[in-house]
């Protein structure tokens, strides 16, 4: 705030001294000073998710749980692709150094509308099938960032550790057994990478626009039958793509 | 009990919620009446609560602070530090940064008065001294020649409660309905121990009979004095360059005592609640599962007075040395496996008389459960495989003052993530392997005048999550599995006679007088007899 406020002083007695030594009417341009990247923000994003997941082996879960085990024969792998939207917000801080590379922290967190399902035959009861929904609703974040400022222009890339809160659900009926609700969660860890450009329109407020990756890896999560409250474990593997714009409120010391 | 009635709406609900409700509050020394006499008992109790504010207000007509050891400390009168009690203004945060530290004297001009906070450069430079009697108390001969007196505070609650339908029997030794009760009573040490380290520190005493955990009234553990939370700290400051810190080390009883902001369990709205309620809405590990069970020691930091940082780690106290410090150790679920990590990271803003604060929190928790807590027969055993619990929270803030008036908007959620490997696999008592409990409040409170202050609050709660039988049981009529959910408002009027006088008696007493009224619409899964659970609490708390 100070540096702001040096710099109007600066520019006023830039102003005052061309009128005072009576110069031609082509003044000096105006001093005009660069946006400072050093300093704390928070604020809002919305934008895109498209996951993509592997779950294997949903078949095996119903039909080895409910018909009896060894009912199954061979691998099925379901891959559902959720898209939806994901909103949130996220805090972070930069260090601009003298040669215009800024480096920060940011934590981030979305919640998410990504949602899909696939149905699957089940051989071992035809003509049956399991719906296999999965979600992802929760999308944290903790990363660095790395960037570039061309003055109030930043470009940026990050990277760092993620957390997906999912959900799963193998349903539906079989015959001569009845219905059926397999439900799992998981809080899966990860990392993400990605990059984006931050625009400071003014000296407080920027607009961003990004794109991450994030990878899961792959892992298992128990599956429990709401209806007969059997068990079984189902594997699945998932990365996401997200691509957000947003809204940074930048300040840095008491006052704005 | 932890900090006298300065609970959340569920106190302390079991997170792996497999006992029955864990109330830590006193149910105190009701007397036991005949249902015939309530309207007698109503009329009664309310001329009580009328005589005693009426007392309070006009006996002790001088007195002024929250915790009076504070006042005596700093100088300031109660609406220095408070705009209710016991949420925060921003100087009051600071005093709480500085680790109670804070002298007297030296900070007799709030920082954001009034007129003073018209001047944005006029705060920041005395915001930077905040530090200053941290970092090196001037000499001072008219300090040097006053008496030392110890901050030692006392405070006691008197409340009428009145619920929609009858409390489920057993009552004994209360009434069905209409309870008066004059308890909890603490007291606390509040206040500097040197320049660079100072403590609030309570011990409450909970009357007789008083429900305390999951085995309320069989219970060998049940004690009448036991600690209640604990804030210790070391403080100190720093120049790097441009940036300021004051950075210290607090250990704590309670994961979030030690915040700066009432948007975090241990310190959030509501400050008074009665200990009549029905059956709670679950809650999670944060809001209070582990008060007073545990220690943590923590180091946190706050730069140039706009960016807080926290991680602190907790543990679980051995059973014996709850038991020996008055906590009933079956009081908590379990025993911690580990250290227990929180963090807390908190971005405060603040411009002419606007302060905003956006932030987040959160916790990471295994928790091996008792294996047998039953009164005949209970064990100190725990199980070997662990609940684990991860709670994440987000918070924020904003407050506005005005003259002669506050106003303070808050919002919280809480996202926990149940991995339930013992509850579900040894214990069998949830259905699911995994679950999802979500808490939200909202929040708005305006606080109007400075002596005989009013502070309207009204807050809405929601509770969410996933449905399981075993935990929640199940709807009588559709035979499906209950879920967590819940929801309602909480209104309350508060009468604050004394705000910032400093007249005969200061600083000695305060007092404060509520109306609270707390409306479910849905409790734990279900809409059918959640009114019956519809709550009014008049209370009158004083503190000396």
């Amino acid at each position: 705030m100070k540096k702001v406020i040096f710099a109007n002083l600066a520019a006023l007695a830039l102003a005052g001294q061309a009128i005072a030594a009576d110069l031609p009417a082509k003044a000096e341009p105006p001093f005009a000073q660069r946006f400072n990247w050093t300093g704390c923000y928070a604020g809002m994003h919305v934008g895109g998710g498209f996951a993509s997941k592997s779950i294997t082996d949903p078949v095996l879960l119903v039909q080895d749980t409910l018909i009896a085990p060894g009912t199954t024969t061979g691998i099925t792998t379901v891959s559902p692709q959720p898209s939806g939207v994901v909103a949130g917000g996220q805090i972070g801080c930069d260090y601009e150094f003298a040669s215009s590379i800024v480096i920060g922290v940011e934590g981030a967190a979305s919640g998410s509308t990504m949602k899909a399902n696939r149905l699957v035959a089940l051989p071992g009861s035809p003509p049956d099938a399991a719906l296999v929904q999965a979600d992802t609703d929760f999308l944290p974040s903790l990363t660095a960032r790395i960037g570039y400022a061309f003055d109030n222009v930043l470009l940026y890339a990050r990277g760092g550790a993620a957390l997906a809160g999912d959900k799963f659900e193998v349903s539906g009926t079989l015959t001569g057994i009845g219905p059926y609700d397999f439900r799992g969660l998981d809080n899966r860890f990860g990392w993400v990478v990605g990059g984006g450009v931050d625009w400071a329109f003014s000296r407080n407020w920027s607009v961003f626009v990004e794109y991450d990756y994030y990878q899961f890896g792959t892992t298992n999560v128990l599956m429990t039958d709401q209806v007969s409250a059997l068990s079984g474990l189902v594997s699945y593997s998932q990365h996401v793509q997200v691509v957000k714009g947003g809204v940074n409120f930048h300040v840095w010391g008491p006052g704005l | 009990m932890v900090l006298g009635y300065a609970l959340n709406p569920w106190p302390s609900a079991s997170a792996t919620h497999i006992g029955v409700r864990v109330c830590e509050s006193s149910q105190g020394l009701a007397m036991r009446r005949d249902g015939s006499d309530r309207n007698l008992r109503f009329a009664v109790a309310l001329v009580e609560i009328i005589v005693l504010a009426a007392w309070l207000t006009m006996g002790l007509a001088p007195s002024a602070q929250a915790l009076p050891s504070f006042a005596r400390q700093t100088g300031q009168p109660c609406g220095t530090c408070h705009t209710d009690f016991p949420a925060l203004t921003p100087f009051g945060r600071r005093f709480k940064l500085l680790g109670y530290t804070v002298g007297g004297g030296l900070f007799r001009t709030t920082p954001f008065s009034s007129n003073a906070a018209r001047d944005v450069q006029a705060e920041y430079d005395k915001l930077l001294k905040y530090a200053e009697p941290v970092k090196a108390p001037p000499p001072n001969a008219d300090e040097n020649s006053k008496d030392w007196v110890p901050p030692i505070s006392a405070m006691a609650i008197i409340g009428f409660t009145h619920t929609q339908a009858d409390q489920p029997s057993p009552q004994d030794p209360y009434n069905p309905n209409n309870n008066l009760v004059y308890s909890p009573f603490s007291m606390f040490w509040g206040g500097a121990i040197t320049s660079n380290i100072g403590a609030f520190a309570q011990v409450t005493y909970n009357a007789p009979g008083s429900v305390a955990g999951p085995t309320p009234t069989t219970s060998p553990f049940l004690h009448t004095w036991t600690w209640d939370n604990t804030d210790v700290r070391f403080v100190g400051t720093a120049n790097i360059g441009s940036l300021d810190f004051v950075y210290g080390i607090t250990a704590n009883n309670n994961p979030t005592v030690q915040d700066l902001w009432n948007t975090t369990p241990a310190w959030g709205f509501p400050y008074a609640v009665s200990s009549f309620f029905g059956p709670q809405a679950p809650g999670t590990v944060i809001e209070g599962t582990f008060a007073a069970h545990v220690g943590g020691v923590g180091a946190y930091t706050m730069i140039n007075d706009l960016l807080y940082l926290e991680v602190t780690g907790y543990k679980t106290l051995g059973f014996s040395e709850q038991n020996a410090l008055g906590t009933d150790p079956f009081g908590a679920p379990g025993l911690l496996g580990g250290v227990a990590p929180y963090w807390r990271v908190a971005l405060e803003p603040h411009w002419d008389r606007h302060t905003l604060m956006i932030g987040t929190f959160g916790m990471y928790s295994e928790i091996h459960p008792w294996l047998n807590v039953a009164p005949v027969g209970w064990s100190t055993a725990v199980d070997t495989l662990a609940d684990k619990f991860t709670d994440i929270g987000f918070d924020g803030q904003y407050q506005y003052q005005g003259d002669n008036y506050w106003v303070t908007l808050r919002g919280t959620y809480i996202r926990e993530f149940q991995r339930l490997d013992s509850t579900f696999t040894t214990l069998a008592a949830s259905t699911n392997p995994t679950n999802l409990l979500n808490t939200l409040k909202l929040q708005a409170s305006v606080a109007l005048g400075a002596d005989n202050r009013v502070v309207l609050t009204g807050q809405y709660f929601n509770v969410w999550g996933t449905a399981d039988a075993g935990l929640y049981g199940t709807d009588s009529v559709t035979g499906l599995a209950l879920t967590p959910n819940s929801n309602g408002w909480i209104a309350e009027i508060a009468y604050i006679p004394f705000g910032v006088s400093k007249s005969f008696g200061w600083p000695w007493f305060n007092t404060r007088i509520g109306l609270q009224y707390i409306y479910y619409n849905k409790l734990n899964g279900t809409t059918v007899g959640a009114q019956d659970n519809n709550t009014l609490f008049l209370h009158a708390w004083v503190a000396f």
